[in-house]
């Protein structure tokens, strides 16, 4: 494969990167902070057979979650039946109470799904954790590809590649799918935001409108985008790229200057299509992870094609006996904290750090997973003229349209700390296009 | 059984204009089988086109929004209920008693909220093996002994926790104190909004299930829930069936006055010329 040459353009393709506008903003210390996502040009290549197998089990796995959150906001018969217990659903963070009772447009809550993999050395994927909230990512892979084929167009010549650049129509299908009857929009916080460059890329490529929450409007049980020319125009699907809590002032948090008051109100009665839906977050909080196979088995009466890292649930007595045992080899996390934080390693605690968090633990069993640590496979990157193995994991994207599609693609991230195994970009990880083969 | 006339009626004022307003309001009383509601009529200043809607935990509200600038802002409500027409307010679903079984942001019992359920399971060894109504029943009575009622002490966002640390406060903290002590003894329970016999303002309580039927119990007053009360709404926590709530551009300063009287229709006196008042 000619990628050599395309090596040779990394900092080319960097620099576009820059001009683009592709960055993370990150704030620290109650600074705002912008700062480069780098991209190293090294692809992650996947074979054809591979990606049949994970298409598969992702189709699989984000059909179940789609099932699994319809079930918890309507008739709860998983917790019924006894597969989940309730302490897991109701008395946790991500579970909406104002979701009760409410069914999104065709039964959908989560349209776009951001599935974390990792290879383990023994080759076996494991899946680390599903987004279904927020997730964002697909269009550091798609800009990447589109840079890499201008500035070296011969590597692209010789091999059998999935075109990524798709990802637009996968994602306006899926859009379409759930509109009621007027516009799309994708809805952004702003430009302030640490994603705001995906809004409008992913605006642009879909055609979609881009707006923020001052230009959009609730009348009449309706919501109307607001032209420049003052009109108001009915939108029947909004991608919003706000978290469930900025939403709607009227209907969550009180304080949000960023969403629109009374969405939520027209969301209910079916007047709009809000993607993903709201309440999704008790379907991707750390302790559900763990009863994501048997949710499969649950709806569907299949086996899990792909697999979960080993866990462990404190709160189930067993489990803790072997959490207290094999303290110093796993990972634990904290169910409530997302983006690599509340995420600590049993082997790298100090005596005192341990016994605090033992009874914390104990006091707490709910709040925490353990996990064994995986040993993933490292990816090269490249380090000025070297090549180097660092930890990485893929994203995968699941898009629920009026089929499950999965794009053939995703983005992988890495750590460029060689100690570590956080590969988060909020925590300046860089990233990697991730090559599909087409045969 | 008792036939009751009541009145809501919540007044705003602001020093300024107000350019642009949205609002919910949920104080739509509704029937059930302890309450039959009827001659409702609602009043609302300045006159908006507003929208009806049903939340998650079944009740009835209105929202909307106003672009014409205006300095007052008045939502009055009035209707008559036959209060007390059964024990219980109404049946509870099996889902209703999941969402309701685990407490949650305000409800969340602190160390010392658990170390008082302790305390009076301690006291009586066979409170666990209670019926959820009778452990309501004693959580109340010694939850009615224990808080003093004062004004002013706590807000709305205050927690049972907190309000419990403290040892004072008003029916919404009595309230949210009593559903994290069920909670906590595995009962399902819930807050709810509602009115009371005489002049004053909204009041609150909590309602429990008890052998699939949920119960009212007003710990404020330390009574069951009869023929003196009329229930508005319920949730989790007050917040979650907020009688109104609202945003404005402008205003200025603001000041609310609201008006409740709850009286008993007379058997001789006819609903109708009760209402020619207004």
């Amino acid at each position: 494969m000619n990628n050599v040459n395309l090596l040779k353009h990394t900092d080319d393709v960097n620099a576009l990167l820059a001009r683009y506008g592709v960055k993370f903003g990150i704030y620290k210390n109650n600074e705002f902070k912008e700062q480069l996502f780098p991209f190293d040009a090294i692809p992650r290549i996947i074979e054809h057979d591979e990606f049949v197998y994970l298409e598969k089990g992702l189709k699989q796995r984000v059909t179940a979650l789609n099932l699994f959150l319809k079930d918890i906001y309507s008739d709860k018969k998983i917790v019924r039946d006894g597969v989940v217990p309730e302490d897991f659903i109701f008395a946790s963070s991500g579970y909406m109470v104002e979701c009760e009772g409410v069914c999104p447009v065709k039964g959908i809550y989560s349209h776009i799904s951001g599935i974390d993999l990792v290879k383990g050395k023994d080759g076996q994927w494991y899946i680390l954790e599903d987004n279904l909230r927020v997730p964002s990512g697909a269009s550091y892979p798609m800009i990447a590809r589109e840079l890499c084929r201008r500035s070296s167009p011969g590597t692209f010549n010789d091999v059998r590649l999935e075109d990524n650049r798709n990802y637009a129509k996968l994602l306006r299908r899926t859009m379409d799918n759930v509109n009621v009857g007027g516009h799309t929009v994708i809805l952004t916080p702003g430009r302030y935001n640490a994603a705001y460059f995906e809004h409008s890329y992913l605006a642009e490529q879909t055609g979609a409108h881009l707006a923020n929450g001052s230009e959009l409007i609730v009348e009449n049980d309706k919501l109307y985008f607001i032209t420049a020319d003052g009109k108001h125009e009915r939108v029947g699907a909004v991608y919003r790229r706000i978290s469930d809590e900025y939403l709607d002032p009227m209907n969550f948090n009180p304080e949000s200057v960023i969403g629109i008051p009374h969405i939520y109100d027209v969301f209910r009665k079916g007047n709009v299509a809000l993607i993903n839906a709201p309440g999704n977050g008790i379907a991707d909080d750390k302790g559900i992870y763990y009863f994501v196979p048997k949710m499969i088995s649950y709806y569907l009466g299949e086996e899990p094609i792909l697999q979960n890292a080993p866990t462990y649930l404190p709160f189930y007595e067993e489990d803790m006996k072997y959490v207290l045992d094999k303290f110093d080899s796993l990972v634990l996390k904290d169910v409530a904290e997302a983006g690599g934080y509340g995420v600590v390693f049993g082997s790298s605690m100090t005596m005192e750090q341990k016994e605090s968090f033992i009874k914390l633990l104990k006091a707490e069993p709910r709040r925490f997973i353990a996990q064994e640590v995986i040993d993933f496979q490292d990816l090269d990157i490249l380090e000025g003229d070297d090549m180097v193995p660092r930890k990485a994991d893929l994203r995968a994207f699941v898009l629920m349209a009026d089929e499950p599609l999965v794009w053939k693609s995703g983005l992988t991230r890495f750590s460029r700390n060689p100690d570590s195994f956080i590969v988060n970009s909020s925590q300046g990880g860089g990233f990697k296009d991730t090559w599909v083969l087409s045969q | 059984m008792k036939k009751l006339h009541f009145d809501y009626c919540m007044e705003i004022r602001y020093s300024a204009d107000v350019s642009w307003c949205c609002y919910t309001i949920k104080c739509i009383p509704k029937d059930s089988d302890r309450q039959k509601i009827s001659n409702i009529k609602i009043d609302m200043i300045p006159e908006t086109k507003a929208e009806w809607a049903t939340d998650s935990h079944g009740n009835r509200y209105i929202y909307g929004s106003n672009e014409i600038p205006h300095s007052y802002f008045k939502y009055h409500i009035k209707g008559d209920a036959e209060c007390g027409c059964a024990t219980h307010e109404s049946v509870a679903t099996e889902t209703e008693e999941m969402i309701y079984r685990h407490s949650h942001g305000i409800t969340d019992p602190g160390e010392r909220l658990r170390e008082y359920m302790e305390s009076i399971r301690a006291s009586m060894p066979s409170f666990d093996d209670l019926r959820s109504l009778d452990k309501a029943k004693q959580i109340m009575e010694r939850l009615h002994g224990y808080l003093v009622y004062e004004k002013g002490c706590t807000g709305i966002g205050t927690g049972a926790e907190e309000a419990f640390s403290i040892g004072r406060g008003v029916c919404q903290d009595y309230s949210h104190i009593m559903i994290s002590l069920l909670n906590m003894s595995g009962c399902s329970a819930r807050y709810v909004t509602g009115l009371i016999i005489g002049e004053g303002e909204s009041h609150a309580w909590v309602e429990v299930v008890d052998d699939g039927k949920w119960y009212g119990l007003d710990p404020t007053n330390n009574i069951l829930v009869q023929d003196s009360h009329i229930k508005i709404g319920c949730g989790r926590d007050a917040t979650e069936c907020q009688i109104n709530r609202g945003i404005m551009h402008g205003g200025g300063e603001q000041t609310q006055d609201i008006y409740v009287n709850v009286s008993e229709i007379s058997p001789g006196q006819s609903i109708i010329s009760r209402g020619a008042l207004f």
